[in-house]
């Protein structure tokens, strides 16, 4: 069966830089932006370099080009142009002053000197000025060695504080959230995560308050992290170019745990991770060293070594019943209370962005836990068990990509094995830090495999990292369930093209050919047959970033065309959780693109590829949950609710 | 908060935000209504209004913590705000301040325990010529001395409502805002005109004969930067767009300048009718006109002159009978921020943004208020406009210099016998002005304002014109008494609380200036440090988004060349035992 008669694909691109204010964002006048669609081209000169580059481009895009290196602070790839760090002076033949790289679009003939000594001179003053307000104290800083005040400092011969240096810090840091540590003595007034935050997030924590030589970044009415509307999704740590913003680091109480002989030490590892903690040792994005951080972790002390991907597959059968149950409730049993679309909930950040902002929309979030939670609850519970180790006893780890997975497994709900489900969400940073502290060169280790029984997963769970991932992942468990075709079949080398890629809101449609036998695994939902399926078109979509989310959301409100949906799949993160608030800095476009490859190319060489072939996972609803995904005992461990947090700030 | 209040000022913003199409360009309206209402916004109103206009309430906060009129917290029934700029400030400010603490039993920045003051220091609330002078809510009081305080306060504490001094101009302590205008007024845009005849002209000419005798005449901007105003004007007439707005900048914070109020007070018409022909050249329908806070008391009158020029169909639509001219004008309140003065900083002010200048290119000509073509013009570049319409492009070109043509509103204050309001033609020199003035007694002069030059005695024989020392207006005379280090200082704390704090140059390079000028007086700082501060302000001059962080060296930088004898070497001792 020809696969491109079954399904349909759209992609729509959303442009979230809608809210930012003009003076953040790189204006199109009317008369150059004809001329650019009209593809006219201008011709540029930088430095000894002459070039024609479409009309519009940036300086900084132009030198680029050449390999003419500007420096820069305040602009990042991901975000609107801000032109406020002003580190990236050139001058330009014929103005007055000296005009910013980043901002400055080239719509005429220009000349443009990169390193003239007024060009220098301002650089250098501009640095000595930030470092002036700068509470430095590199070696007591995470981004020590990773920093980009620190690297223009070297760059630039800083070797004094020409203006002096403050001595103390000026401001406490806010440690109260269980994720974001903000310490604004190390801000520089960049605003990328106000812009991360306002543009491409809509989370609208962070903004610029007061003025003059009071400007300072702020939450509303400057309130503890803890007490806004934050969702934990890190997207400004990973934008922020110094220490300013942090995650909040359990590292030291995970060796405590390690060095105690009593605790049975456990970590699970995600798949991005594994993808981009390669990054945090010199090696190029897209590397992706699972064998090698499983020996490394072994050699730190865990004891045991798991792969998240077990869970994930888990999730897949327990989501993906969900959601083939809610389907029959809604068409075989006409009950109209059933929510659809079904979201999913694998996300912490976008979870805890519905419960803010669309909380009454939680019926159509999944009550599966997320991967993270599920393999915690089952590390407690199974596994506690078949080791006769007392879950007091057993310390979880989860490495994550993510700094929202820290908030989740901080839940007070998520306790459902009577204990905490996890007792730590360490992010791919951190991770990094703890190997390197404990003397250990990653890329030069010999490979290992993950410890049994939860160490070989599908590349299914593998691809939950990248945005569609869990779509695709769904998908090729469903059709073949509910088909009972070889979803090969349905998807040439089980590639679902439609769901993959970075555009921000993907959709597709899906129409079922045939349906099969209902598999005996479901035997307990007492479902006779899936005809009621035959016929149906399928229509799903995924959202990325929570701009996006927000705007999908909106569209559902207005009962536009997302409102018919089945099934969506929301990730918080820009990219999935590839691109998560715990990845290595930097972050951009072409990062993301690597690691995404890199995963990708993992799931191609695995022989299992769907998550209901994972014999680990058979072998649990065998041994443990026996009724079933879905059943009693899944409910009481792999599910959760949810909170209606509302928008009030108090 | 109860419920029932909170329901309350939930619904009262509800109808505010009704009022603006609950829209972010009415933020700051909104805003102002709030606080002139509650005295503050509070945390739950800041949510409401975000809510209201599907914002994020930390992008509310970031509006109202921007402008210094707005308020989170709780401010009295009366909030005093004593000008604490240079002019002030050599008419000795500091003896009313001095007694507005000891009556009120508050220090500056506090409010009386029974929540009816608030007291505060502003920044030049355009009284130069008639200081020391001090607002208490909407209201002007000049030529404050510390004796008439108590009167003013008493007259506070004996009224109810927070309109204490309505109807009562003629209250002992109270002098009226004087237009004092000391030249005669038959040089140029203080001439009398007819309301409606440039107007008419204009029609007869139309946009292409406008824009060409605007040329002629060689009239550049009087605001500040000296832009040829037919180039403005003629770009945005190109730009193919269905909306189009004309901005009269009336937001005049310049320390020292006050001459768009003599404007805005004696002359609107004159002014309105300048926007309307700019309305006819470029295409626009709508006018906004940026006034800044500190004027709201001439909001009335303005309203008043606004709707006498609908009833005579000279604003409104089809403007004298012509069927294709339809032109309106809307009055949109400043909250206290000078950097609102410069043009995309307004624009981003009338969208109900933080006041920060955008980046450029593009200019507001072509993107501009709400992505479209927009000019922004001072007060009496529109008022010289109606002039020259009415009376031809050779008109202006009767007085001034080659480049500079016709006369100039100056707004001279500081040291000198005749302070107030003087017209006069460009290329006049320094000492020239200081005789009309009574000021020839000077060592130096501040020409253009805090973003201007400090010119010694020696160079009192340059011009005021564009090709020799610029100005918007803003003359400041010092004498032989004033101390150059505290004028410097004046101005440097100006632009540490009024540059809008968004790059880097300005933002910290004013705060070491300040710093290196509070060494200074104390003796504390080494000719390397000052020459590495002169090399900054270079920097600031070259490397700063806008004209504010681009000027703010200005007077530092010509202090410090000037005035080195008088700065250097302070003596410790001395001052410890002062
Ligand atoms: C910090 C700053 C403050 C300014 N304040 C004013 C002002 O109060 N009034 C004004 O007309 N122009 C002001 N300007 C100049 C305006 O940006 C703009 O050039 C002017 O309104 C153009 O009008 P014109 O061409 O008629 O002079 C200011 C500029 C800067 C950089
Ligand atoms: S933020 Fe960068 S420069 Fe600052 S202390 Fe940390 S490493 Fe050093
Ligand atoms: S973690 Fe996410 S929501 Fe929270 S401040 Fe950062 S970007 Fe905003
Ligand atoms: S916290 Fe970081 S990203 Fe945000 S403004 Fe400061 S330095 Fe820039
Ligand atoms: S120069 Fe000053 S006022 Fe202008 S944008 Fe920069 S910080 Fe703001
Ligand atoms: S990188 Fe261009 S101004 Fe910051």
């Amino acid at each position: 069966m020809s696969s491109d008669k079954l399904y349909s694909e759209n992609h729509i691109a959303i442009d979230s830089t809608a809210r930012t204010p003009h003076s953040q964002r790189l204006n199109e006048d009317m008369e150059s932006r004809a001329a650019a669609e009209h593809g006219a081209k201008v011709s540029v000169t930088i430095d000894s370099h002459t070039m024609e580059v479409p009309i519009r481009t940036t300086v900084l895009d132009a030198a680029k080009k050449v390999n003419v290196r500007i420096p820069t602070l305040c602009f990042h790839p991901d975000l609107c142009i801000a032109g406020v760090c002003r580190i990236c002076v050139v001058e330009i033949e014929g103005q007055r002053t000296l005009q910013t790289a980043c901002s400055y679009p080239i719509t005429e003939t220009i000349k443009v000197s990169t390193s003239t000594p007024k060009v220098r001179r301002a650089r250098r003053h501009i640095l000595d000025l930030m470092l002036s307000e700068h509470y430095g104290e590199c070696y007591s800083c995470v981004r020590n060695n990773n920093c980009e005040l620190q690297s223009l400092a070297k760059e630039y011969g800083v070797d004094f504080y020409r203006f002096g240096h403050v001595q103390k810090p000026r401001v406490d840091i806010d440690r109260s959230s269980y994720s974001v540590m903000r310490d604004m003595n190390k801000c520089i007034l960049c605003r990328r995560c106000v812009r991360t935050c306002i543009d491409l997030q809509e989370v609208g924590v962070l903004e610029a308050a007061h003025r003059g030589s009071e400007t300072e970044i702020c939450t509303f009415m400057n309130k503890p992290l803890s007490d806004v509307i934050c969702i934990n999704c890190g997207q400004c740590i990973n934008r922020c170019p110094t220490g300013a913003l942090r995650a909040n680091d359990p590292s030291d109480d995970i060796w405590n745990a390690i060095d105690n002989p009593n605790k049975h030490v456990i970590i699970q590892t995600a798949p991005s991770p594994r993808a981009a903690i390669g990054e945090a040792f010199n090696l190029r994005p897209g590397t992706s060293v699972t064998k090698e951080l499983n020996t490394a972790l072994r050699r730190c002390g865990f004891d045991r070594v798991f792969d998240t991907n077990f869970a994930a597959d888990l999730t897949i059968l327990e989501e993906g019943t969900e959601l083939l149950l809610r389907l029959k409730k809604a068409l075989v049993d006409k009950d109209t209370s059933v929510a659809f679309p079904q979201f999913t909930s694998c996300s912490p950040g976008w979870v805890k962005y519905l419960e803010h902002f669309y909380p009454e929309y939680i019926p159509n979030l999944s009550t599966a836990k997320s991967p993270q939670q599920m393999f915690g609850a089952v590390m407690k519970t199974y596994y506690a068990q078949k080791h006769s180790i007392h879950p007091t006893n057993i310390v979880t780890v989860a490495l994550m990509p993510c700094s929202a997975k820290k908030f989740e497994c901080n839940r007070p709900e998520m306790a459902d094995s009577g204990f905490k489900d996890i007792d730590y969400g360490l992010t791919t940073r951190e991770m990094a830090q703890m190997i390197q502290e404990a003397g250990i060169d990653l890329p030069a280790l010999p490979g290992s495999g993950f410890d049994e029984p939860f160490g070989e997963a599908s590349g299914a769970g593998l691809i939950f990292g990248a945005t569609g991932g869990v779509m695709e992942a769904a998908l090729r468990t469903v059709v073949e369930v509910v088909t009972g075709l070889k979803a090969e079949q349905v998807f040439e080398n089980l590639i679902i093209e439609p769901v993959r890629g970075f555009e921000g809101i993907k959709y597709m449609e899906l129409k079922i050919p045939q349906v099969g036998p209902v598999p005996a695994l479901l035997k307990n939902h007492k479902i006779q047959t899936w005809d009621f399926l035959k016929g149906v078109t399928l229509k799903i979509a995924v959202a990325h970033g929570t701009a996006n989310a927000r705007h999908v959301m909106e569209d559902i409100k207005a009962g536009g065309k997302f409102s018919e949906c089945h099934f969506i799949e929301f990730m918080a993160c820009p990219g999935g959780c590839l691109g998560g608030g715990g990845q290595p800095s930097p972050t951009s476009p072409e990062i993301r693109a690597a690691r995404a490859k890199a995963i990708y190319a993992e799931d191609e060489s695995l022989d299992i590829r769907k998550s209901h072939e994972n014999p680990h996972v058979l072998q649990i609803y065998k041994e443990f949950l026996t009724e079933g995904p879905c059943g009693h005992k899944s409910h009481k461990l792999l599910h959760t609710g949810y909170i209606n947090r509302g928008k009030a700030i108090v | 908060m109860l419920e029932t209040d909170r329901l309350r000022l939930s619904q009262e913003i509800e109808d505010l935000a009704a009022k603006h199409d609950f829209q972010r360009e009415g933020l700051l309206p909104i805003l102002q209504a709030i606080k002139n209402k509650h005295n503050h916004i509070s945390d739950f109103a800041m949510q409401e209004v975000a809510r209201l206009l599907a914002i994020h309430p930390v992008e509310v906060y970031g509006v109202v913590s921007f402008y210094s009129f707005l308020s989170t917290k709780q401010q009295g029934h009366f909030v005093i705000r004593l000008c604490r700029t240079i002019s002030c400030d050599l008419l000795d400010k500091e003896a009313v301040a001095c007694q507005l603490e000891n009556e009120l039993g508050i220090k500056f920045g506090e409010t009386t325990k029974d929540g009816r003051f608030s007291l505060f220091w502003a920044n030049c609330l355009g009284m130069c010529d008639q200081g020391p002078a001090m607002l208490i809510n909407d209201y002007v009081f000049t030529q404050v001395t510390a004796e008439k305080v108590f009167d003013i306060l008493e007259c506070c504490r004996k009224s109810f409502g927070t309109y204490a001094f309505e109807g009562k101009d003629n209250i002992s302590c109270f002098t009226p805002v004087k237009s004092n205008i000391q030249s005669d007024k038959s040089t140029g845009v203080l001439l009398e005109l007819e309301p409606d005849k440039a107007l008419k002209k204009a029609l007869e000419y139309g946009p292409e004969k406008i824009v060409e005798t605007i040329k002629i005449s060689g009239l550049k901007g009087r605001g500040g930067a000296g832009f040829p105003t037919h180039i403005k004007w003629e770009l945005a007439a190109k730009v193919k767009s269905n909306k189009k707005y004309v901005v009269c900048n009336a937001d005049e914070g310049e320390p020292g300048t006050f001459k768009d109020r003599v404007l805005l007070s004696d002359y609107s018409h004159v002014m309105l009718e300048g926007m309307t022909i700019a309305g006819l050249v470029i295409g626009a329908k709508k006018g906004i006109i940026y006034l800044r806070g500190e004027y709201s008391y001439l909001l009335k009158n303005l309203k008043k002159a606004i709707d006498t020029r609908h009833s005579n169909n000279l604003l409104g639509n089809n403007i004298l009978g012509d069927k294709d001219f339809s032109f309106d004008i809307d009055i949109r309140l400043g909250s206290g921020a000078y950097i609102c003065g410069e043009e995309t900083a307004l624009i981003e002010s009338l969208e109900g943004q933080r006041g920060e200048p955008r980046n450029r290119p593009p200019f507001p000509v072509d993107t501009g208020y709400n992505d479209h073509p927009t000019i922004v013009n001072n007060v009496e570049t529109f008022a010289m406009v109606a002039h020259i319409i009415a009376k031809g492009p050779s008109w202006l070109k009767r007085a001034g210099t080659e480049k500079s043509s016709g006369t100039k509103l100056f707004s001279v204050s500081g040291n000198c016998k005749r302070p107030g309001i003087y017209e006069m033609p460009y290329g006049i020199t320094i000492n020239e002005l200081l005789i009309l003035v009574g000021g020839e007694e000077a060592k130096a002069v501040q020409v253009g304002g805090a973003s201007g030059r400090c010119v010694p005695r020696s160079e009192f024989d340059h011009l005021i014109a564009y090709e020799d020392i610029p100005t918007g207006g803003s003359i400041i005379v010092f004498n032989n008494n004033t101390d150059m280090l505290g004028v410097a200082e004046n101005f440097l704390q100006f632009f540490n609380e009024e540059s809008c704090g968004q790059c880097t140059p300005c933002r910290i390079g004013n705060t070491k200036l300040l710093e290196s000028v509070k060494m200074l007086k104390k003796g504390q700082c080494s000719i390397r440090y000052l020459r590495e501060l002169q090399s900054l302000g270079e920097t600031m001059q070259l490397s700063s988004k806008c004209g504010l962080g681009q000027s703010a060296p200005n007077a530092f930088l010509s202090i410090t060349k000037h005035f080195t004898d008088e700065i250097l070497g302070r003596n410790k001792q001395i001052l410890e035992v002062q």
